[in-house]
Order: C-alpha cells, then structure tokens, then sequence
C-alpha cells in the first residue's frame, strides 16, 4: 500500500487555480522529489497535503481521505512538514522549538530528540539559543528537527536547501539519505536545486505553474532533452 | 513614607498578574480584550455577593468565581470570538461594548456605589513606622505564587508552550499539530480564571473599570516589544516600574 | 450631473427641510436631546473618517475632542479670551497638537495603533487631573464657561449647522479620490501601496481631517454645555458611543453614523423612565453588540433592505 496517493488534486487561491490535476503516489521508504520554479505550485502542493489550501480531489494517507481533515489532525495522524519559510518561533530557545514540534507525539520525547541531535550535533551545541538569532542554515536543522519530534511517517519538506551553502547542501543530502534509511521514513521534497534532488530521490516530478510536465527516475529525467533545457540551459 | 515604599512593592505584584493576562490574549489571539478590565471587576463581585452579603464560606466562593469566570470566558470566545474569527477589528469592538455591557450590568445589579470587601485575612504587621494588613500580604504572596506557577505552566507545558508558538507564528503552530482555536479557548478561559483570582483577593470595588484597562495597557508597554510574543522575566525587570505604578494608583485612585 | 448625485441632493434638502421645522413641532427637552445627537454625530463623523474608512480604529478620540474643548474652555474661562478667537485656536491645537502625538501611533499596525490610542485616552484623564490643576479645574473640571447662545432652539440651529456644514463637507471629500483611496487603505493596505501611493501620508491626512472635526465639535460643545468635568469626558461610555454611533448606523458612509447617533441618543432617551442611571447602557450595549453581530454593515442598510423587501412582496403580491 502507498503510503501517499493523491488523485486530480487541484489547489485554489480565491478563484485562482495554483494547481492543476495532480496526481503521484509515494511508496513506503521513498524519497521524491518535486521540482520546478519559482511560482510553479510547489509549497502550494505540500500546504495541500497537510490541509491549509482549498483544494478538489484526493490526498490519502496511508489509505485514508485527508480531504476533510484539519491540519493538525493530519499532522496527529503522522505527516511532519519542514516549510520553505521554517514558521519557527523566534523567540523560543531551539529546545522549545523542538518541544513544540512534540506537540502530538509526547511519549516519544526523549527518543525523537535523540535522533534530531545525532542528525544535527549542532543543534545540540546551540540548544538554549533563540531561532531569532541563528543562521539560515542552522534555523532549516531546526525545522526539519521540529518536524522530526513529531514521529513523523511521512516527511514534507520545502526545499531544504534554500539559502545553504555547497558544503552545507551535501551534509543535509547525508543527513536526508541516513534518516530515510535508518528509520525508512517516506520523504516528499521540493526543490529548485536539480543537482540535489537528484542525487537524492529515487523518483521525480517536474512542476511547472501548477500542473506536472514530466516525471520519472534520475536516469530517465537526466535522458529528457527537454528538462535539460529548462533547468541547465543546454541541449 | 516606608509605608507607601512597602505597599507599592507588594501590590505591584498583583498589578504585574493583571497585566500578564491582558497581555497573554493578546500575543495568543492577537486582539485586544477591552473587557478584561470589566472581568476583573466580575470575579471581585462574585466574591462580594456570595462571600460577604450571602456569607458562604470563602474558600468555596474563591472557587466559585474561577469557575464562573472561566464558564464566561468561555462563552464569550464561543460566541463573539470565535464567530467573528479572523476580523480583529470586530472582536475589538465587540469587546468593548461588551466591557460597557458588563458595566451597566454590574451597576444595576449593585448600584453604583464602591463596596468595601472585608479583609480576606485579617490582622496587621507592624514594620517601623509602617503598617501592613495581613490581607495585602497575602495578595502580594498569592500573586507573586501565581505568577510564578503562569510561568512554569508557560514554559514547562505542551500546552503552555502551545500558547507562545500561536503567538510567534500561527501556521508554525498548525504544523506542529497545535489547534490554534483550541489553545485561544484555554486563553480566554484560563485569563478569567486569573482575573478573578486576582480581584478575589483585592481589597476595594468600583464599579467604574476604565482604569484598570489602562493600567493592564501600561503594564504591556513595560514589557517591552519581547513581551507581545513572549512570557518571560522581562516581566519582573518591569519591577520598580510596577512598584511607582502600585504607589500611583495608591495616591491617586481614590475615586 | 448624474442621476443619483440629484437623488443624494434631494435626499439632503429634505433632511435639512425636516430638521429646520422640527423646533415648531417638538418640546424643548426633545430639542436638548437632538441637540446632543448632533453633537454626537459630528464626533461619529470624525471618528468615522479616520477609523470607519480605513479599518485604523481608534479608542483615542475623547482625546483629541478633550483637547479642543479643555483648550478652548481654558483660553475663555481662565484668560478671557473672546469664543471667536478660541475656538479656531483650539481646533488649531487639536489638529497639530493630536497629529504631533499620533504621528508615531501611525506608523503602527492594526492593534497596536487601537493599543496606543486607547492609551492616550487614559494618559489624558489622569494628566488633566493632576498637571495644573488651577487650569484644568483637576477632578472637578469648570463650569460657567460662557455660551454661545442661550435656549434651546437657538443651540438646536446652531449644533444642526455645524453638523450639517461637517457632514456635507465630508460627503463631498469622501467622493474625491482621497475618500476611495481611505476605503481602499480598510479593504487592503498593501494594494494601496503597491499602486504608488503613500499610505502614510494618506493616513496622516485622515487623521488631521479626523483631529480638525474632533475639536472644532470638542470646542463648541463646551461652550454649549458652559462646563467641563474630565470623568464625563474621558470616559468608556462616551467613547463607546461615539464609536457605536458610527458602527450601528454603518461605518464609512456619512449617513450611517448621524443615522446612529439620533438612533443611539433617542434610544437611551426612551429607556430614561425605565432605568435612570449607567444601567440603560445595558439594554443599550446589548443592542449594539445584537445589531453589531448580525448586521455589520449598521442599521441604514437593515433599513434599506427591510424597505426593500417589503417593496418587492408588495409588488408580487399586486
Ligand atoms: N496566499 C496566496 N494567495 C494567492 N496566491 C498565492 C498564494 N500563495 C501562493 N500563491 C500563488 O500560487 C502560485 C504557486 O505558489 P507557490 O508558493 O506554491 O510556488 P512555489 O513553487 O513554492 O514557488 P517558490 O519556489 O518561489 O517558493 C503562485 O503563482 C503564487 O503567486
Ligand atoms: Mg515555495
């Protein structure tokens, strides 16, 4: 059974469609990726899944309709979600920051704050520090970390690797690759950085305003003379 | 001279409480509540008619008004709040004719005249040449426990620490899994409860409140642009201001 | 001209025809009460200008009406000064003197600028008491400020000409291209801005126009009720209604909050037998809060629909 399935989801701001028609199914221990432009529906798409966007069609979680669910029951039922912007609490210490994110699943403390310090020593050091005053890259460890407290089975994650060093980039890849293997968990990311998403997911979907173009594995996407246009401006 | 030193410094505490609740609905839900000043006066009502004119025990009338008030607190998120949902200026509005309301309910209830609530405890203290009622004693210590007890509860619960993440950032909160309409409801309820709380052991009632209002608004401004977000100890580095404020309205708030 | 400019102006005349017979008809305590809701009116106007049109709401405006009358009470009273001189004086304070303390308030957003004005309301009570005291009168205020004019049909015609005069002027104003620009600032701020206008500018113009109607009404109505007291002044009643007087009869139109001020006046007349004291504010405020929640757009446009609706089963039925 697919952990994810969506089915001719369509998105609406006000009257505007931001998306159109979508449907993709994530098995059990994947990571995809969804990549596309600026504008092109991508947070749209994941603010959908968790049920903060109007929207038409089917999001099924583990077989069950989403459509109707608010979003904290949806986070309740196990889907964590890493925003682009990371929504943290600026004023709260990383570790309360965490806390919250432990909102829903409170029996499982100790042992999700475990795994978040071991993916992200860093946080650890910077524990009592205020996500007011931290670096970009610091402030995305917390988010996915707050994410993470949930005990989540699926994870959403808003392009990661917005505003992150090269280096940076490949330790969060690492940090992505280790988690997903060692606890299987299902990962659904956007991204701008091809390169990244690539070296990461096992299957793509390529966005473009609103409706998805192409889809397929690395391989195949790497093969399509059209993609390579649009995202490395050459043939 | 030490007596107004002294005084002041024990009431500021309770000043100190009624402001965190003004301030904690408005960081949480983000408006402001024009009535807190007319709940404060309530839970004081509550304890003078059933305590003093009915003579029930105090300590079941103490309870009687947390529960009354968060019971109020309560129906007003459920039925002005909430249904104006996301218009601030609505809610805003409707509280403050909701304070006039409340008012004007108080005074044909009661008339118009301050009552004097007898002491909770009685007895005085004698420190040199000052005088301390054992009553404003402990309203200052229970204020002061109260206070202390929000913080923990703020910062050592889910549910409290829920509070603040509405505050900071509503759809981080969602995310987390946070009914952001739930938490306003324990906000709203739970201010009553403190409200009352601190009127309960206040010593005199006027049924005129635009003051207390004011007050709790100054007391927000001292803690300065952290404390819109954020219940922390900046709230007690306001002390000496809350201590001139206590001393304030000793000499000039005799209506 | 258009059509319902005509309309609007015929609407107007026979208002004005109206309300010119009326001391032929009415006694003279109903005249003292108009005489009050023309007041009231005019401080719902100028509340309405500036909060009713872009959705700033202000908690300030006993303020800024104090400021005109204490101004112009103080200049006549204590230093003889002739009505005629203090009065432009006191609007001029109130306009500069209300703009100079708001002008940081301006710059704040939705809550935090009611936070600030509401503030300022209580600073200003307890400041008059307190500072120069041989001034203000301190708590007990002044009383035997001179009038204008004595009996109450002459003060009728002359609160009535101020009210009109006001609301005319605004009428006209709100249908330049200043009056949408503020109904755009209450829909959407950032569409406002982002088309090139300055919405602080726009703002502070609200505010001024708002300041200047404020204490041109603080002023004469001091001198129409010869006293002051600053608990009547700076009070959560009087505050209430005047906004209340603008949100019941329907914020940013012109009609609306005269329309809600003799509504809100008669009323808490009506209910003088049944309860003498502050208790009418409750059936009052209960109204309000009814009205407030089911109606948001106020009682001129219940009407209207009401007339409407009965129009319509009246031609079905016909
Ligand atoms: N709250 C909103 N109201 C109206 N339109 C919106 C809103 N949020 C997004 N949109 C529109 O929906 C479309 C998709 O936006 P979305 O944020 O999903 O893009 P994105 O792919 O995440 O872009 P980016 O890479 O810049 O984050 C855009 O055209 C955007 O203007
Ligand atoms: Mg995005």
């Amino acid at each position: 059974m697919s952990v994810l399935e969506i089915n001719q989801l369509s998105a609406f701001y006000g009257k505007a469609r931001a998306l159109n028609d979508i449907s993709i199914k994530l098995d059990k221990g994947e990571i995809m990726a969804v990549i596309g432009a600026n504008g092109a529906g991508k947070s749209t798409l994941l603010d959908s899944i968790v049920g903060l966007t109007r929207t038409t069609g089917d999001i099924r979680f583990e077989g069950q309709l989403l459509n109707e669910c608010s979003a904290a029951d949806i986070v309740n039922s196990g889907v964590g979600y890493a925003t682009e912007r990371f929504n943290l609490f600026p004023y709260m210490s990383v570790y309360d920051n965490l806390m919250v994110g432990a909102y829903t699943a409170r029996d499982d403390v100790e042992q999700n704050l475990e795994l978040v310090y071991d993916l992200f020593p860093r946080l650890k050091e910077r524990e009592t520090q205020e996500t007011g005053t931290q670096s970009g890259g610091e402030r995305q460890m917390v988010s996915l970390g707050r994410a993470l407290m949930s005990s989540p089975k699926l994870l959403l994650i808003d392009e990661p690797t917005i505003g992150l060093a090269p280096k940076v980039c490949l330790d969060m890849a690492a940090a992505l690759r280790d988690l997903n293997q060692s606890t299987s968990l299902t990962i659904l990311i956007t991204e701008q950085n091809v390169n990244f998403a690539m070296s990461l997911a096992q299957n793509l979907h390529v966005l473009e305003t609103g409706m998805i173009r192409m889809s397929g594995t690395p391989e195949e996407l790497k093969a399509n003379p059209d993609l390579n246009k649009a995202y490395f401006g050459s043939s | 001279m030490l007596q107004i030193l002294i005084q002041g410094l024990l009431l500021s505490g309770l000043y100190a409480l009624i402001a965190v609740g003004f301030t904690l609905i408005f960081s949480v839900g983000r408006v402001l509540n024009l009535a807190y000043g007319a709940y404060l006066v309530i839970g004081g009502y509550v304890y003078f008619y059933f305590a003093q004119s009915l003579g029930l025990p105090k300590p079941l009338v103490m309870a009687m008004a947390v529960v009354c008030g968060c019971l109020v607190g309560v129906l007003k998120y459920r039925l002005i709040v909430k249904p104006l949902k996301g218009n601030h200026v609505a809610v805003e509005i409707s509280t403050l004719i909701l304070a006039v309301v409340i008012q004007a309910g108080i005074v044909l209830l009661f008339k118009d005249s301050p009552k004097i609530l007898h002491p909770i405890v009685s007895g005085v203290w004698r420190v040199g040449g000052a005088t301390i009622t054992f009553n404003i004693l402990t309203a200052a210590v229970s204020s002061w426990l109260i206070f202390g007890g929000l913080y923990l509860f703020v910062r050592k619960t889910h549910t409290g620490r829920a509070m603040e993440a509405v505050s900071m950032d509503t759809k981080g909160a969602v995310i987390s899994g946070i009914r952001p309409d739930r938490i306003n409801l324990i906000t709203w309820g739970y201010i009553w409860r403190l409200g009352c709380n601190c009127r309960g052991i206040f010593c005199e009632l006027y049924p005129a409140f635009p003051g207390y209002v004011g007050c709790a608004v100054n007391h927000c401004g001292c803690g300065g642009y952290r404390g819109w977000y954020r219940f922390d100890l900046g709230y007690l580095a306001g002390g000496p201001y809350y201590w001139i404020h206590g001393n304030y309205f000793n000499l000039f708030d005799r209506r | 001209m258009t059509n319902p400019t005509k309309k609007y102006l015929l609407l107007w005349a026979i208002f004005i025809a109206v309300m010119l017979l009326l001391p032929e008809f009415v006694s003279k305590g109903t005249l003292r009460t108009i005489i009050f809701a023309n007041f009231l009116a005019i401080f719902a106007i100028s509340w309405d200008v500036l909060s009713g049109r872009t959705g700033y709401i202000s908690f300030g405006h006993p303020f800024l009406i104090g400021i005109g009358a204490y101004t112009s009470a103080i200049l006549s009273y204590r230093f003889d000064m002739p009505i005629e001189l203090s009065i432009p004086l006191a609007v001029l304070t109130t306009t500069i003197g209300g703009t100079l303390f708001f002008l940081p308030a301006l710059r704040l957003k939705g809550s935090y600028f009611a936070l600030v004005t509401l503030a300022f309301m209580e600073l200003m009570y307890q400041l008059v008491q307190v500072i120069r005291p041989d001034l203000t009168g301190g708590t007990r205020g002044m009383s035997g400020i001179e009038t204008i004019t004595r009996g109450a049909v002459n003060n009728y015609y002359l609160s009535f000409a101020l009210m009109v005069t006001i609301a005319i002027s605004m009428w006209l104003l709100m249908r330049t291209r200043f009056g949408s620009a503020l109904s755009a600032i209450g829909m959407n701020e950032e569409s406002v801005r982002g088309s090139g206008l300055s919405t602080t500018k726009l703002k502070l113009a609200a505010f001024m126009t708002s300041a200047f109607i404020a204490g041109l009404g603080g002023a004469f109505y001091v001198h129409y009720l010869g006293s002051i007291a600053p608990r009547a002044l700076f009070d959560i009643n009087f505050l209430f209604t005047i906004i209340v007087s603008a949100l019941i009869g329907g914020a940013a139109t012109i009609i609306g909050p005269m329309f809600g001020a003799l509504f809100l006046t008669i009323l808490l007349e009506a209910l003088r037998p049944i309860l003498p004291g502050v208790e009418r504010y409750l059936i009052y405020g209960s109204i309000a809060l009814i009205v407030y929640m089911f109606k948001p757009q106020g009682l001129v446009v219940l009407v209207l629909d009401t007339l409407d609706k009965l129009r319509s089963i009246i031609s079905s039925r016909s």
